[in-house]
């Protein structure tokens, strides 16, 4: 490819087009995260039971729907 | 005449194995109640808060390699002060949004950008303190009447149970000093074991003298236990 023609290429490239990209793949990882977090929640449950294992999952859960929201608004208002 | 003997069956053996279990049991809880009242002399009372660091005779608490008859004596966890520099740090990055009015950080961004980075912000604030609690709350030293137990999870899915019998143990010793563990009176409790794994180490654990008597007397129980024959 001639360079002039990368250059038109680099130039119709928005910037912030691939800004969210990066972001939205970014969260798409945080959101594979938060679900690790969530088996993780599970094993430790399994190791000690006490009067918290409900509300850990609870805040576990919920983390994993905050990521997914996060997502979800970041595909549409970027 | 039969030439055959024939042994007289046992009278009621079922019944009489039961009764010996019941009196088993309840050598065992007499045992467990004389434990109780010891470490009530020396300043152990029972808790039940879910969120201690230093949790004596828990009722609401039970751990995944338990035994029907084991009692947990001692729940412990690093001392509530090792989690002041991540609590500081979360307040600050959670103020930190607050600033970039003053600051123009996030200028050059279009509106909607600056708007999704803060989201992003406090959603990584809130991964992070919640796995740093997790790492807090389930990293526990276990001390039940017949075992010490030493819980770590080190990442997502790895977890690392080292445990010993009480029978096993060999030399226990504390290491405390420094300002901040004088202060708030926490330390290292070190289980020297006859076992593969020479070491069990409580780390940063509250009242750790108060820790190294409650092994010190279960090791003296077991002893007991160990010439009246009532070994489990």
């Amino acid at each position: 490819m001639p360079i002039d023609d990368l250059i038109k290429v680099i130039l119709i490239l928005d910037i912030w087009q691939i800004a969210k990209l990066l972001v939205l793949a970014a969260l798409a990882f945080y959101i594979v995260f938060t679900f690790l977090v969530i088996k993780e929640v599970s094993l430790m449950n399994r190791t000690l039971k006490s009067v918290f294992n409900l509300p850990i999952k609870i805040i576990s859960w919920l983390h994993f729907g905050f990521a997914i929201l996060v997502f979800i608004l970041a595909l549409i208002v970027l | 005449m039969p030439d055959i003997y024939i042994a007289p069956k046992p009278k009621s053996s079922k019944g009489r194995s039961a009764s010996g279990r019941k009196k088993e049991s309840e050598k065992e809880t007499s045992s467990f109640k004389l434990l109780v009242d010891s470490l009530a002399q020396k300043g152990v009372k029972p808790g039940t808060y879910p969120l201690g660091a230093f949790v004596a005779l828990p009722k609401k608490i039970k751990f995944e390699t338990q035994e029907k008859e084991e009692k947990i004596v001692l729940l412990l966890r690093r001392h509530w002060a090792t989690n002041f520099s991540w609590l500081g740090l979360t307040l600050l990055a959670a103020l930190f949004p607050l600033f970039l009015t003053h600051l123009p950080l996030l200028d050059f961004m279009p509106i909607r950008f600056r708007l999704v980075s803060i989201l992003i912000w406090y959603l990584m604030i809130l991964g992070f303190v919640f796995d740093r609690f997790l790492s807090w709350f389930f990293n526990v030293f276990i001390i039940t009447d017949e075992r010490v137990i030493d819980v770590d999870f080190f990442s997502l899915v790895y977890r690392e149970i080292s445990q010993s019998k009480i029978e096993n143990i060999q030399d226990v010793t504390y290491r405390g000093g420094g300002l901040f563990r004088s202060i708030f009176d926490y330390g290292d409790v070190l289980i020297q074991t006859a076992a593969e794994k020479l070491t069990v180490e409580f780390e940063a654990v509250p009242h750790p003298a108060e820790v190294v008597k409650v092994i010190n007397q279960l090791i003296l129980q077991e002893e007991q236990e160990k010439i009246e024959g009532r070994v489990r």
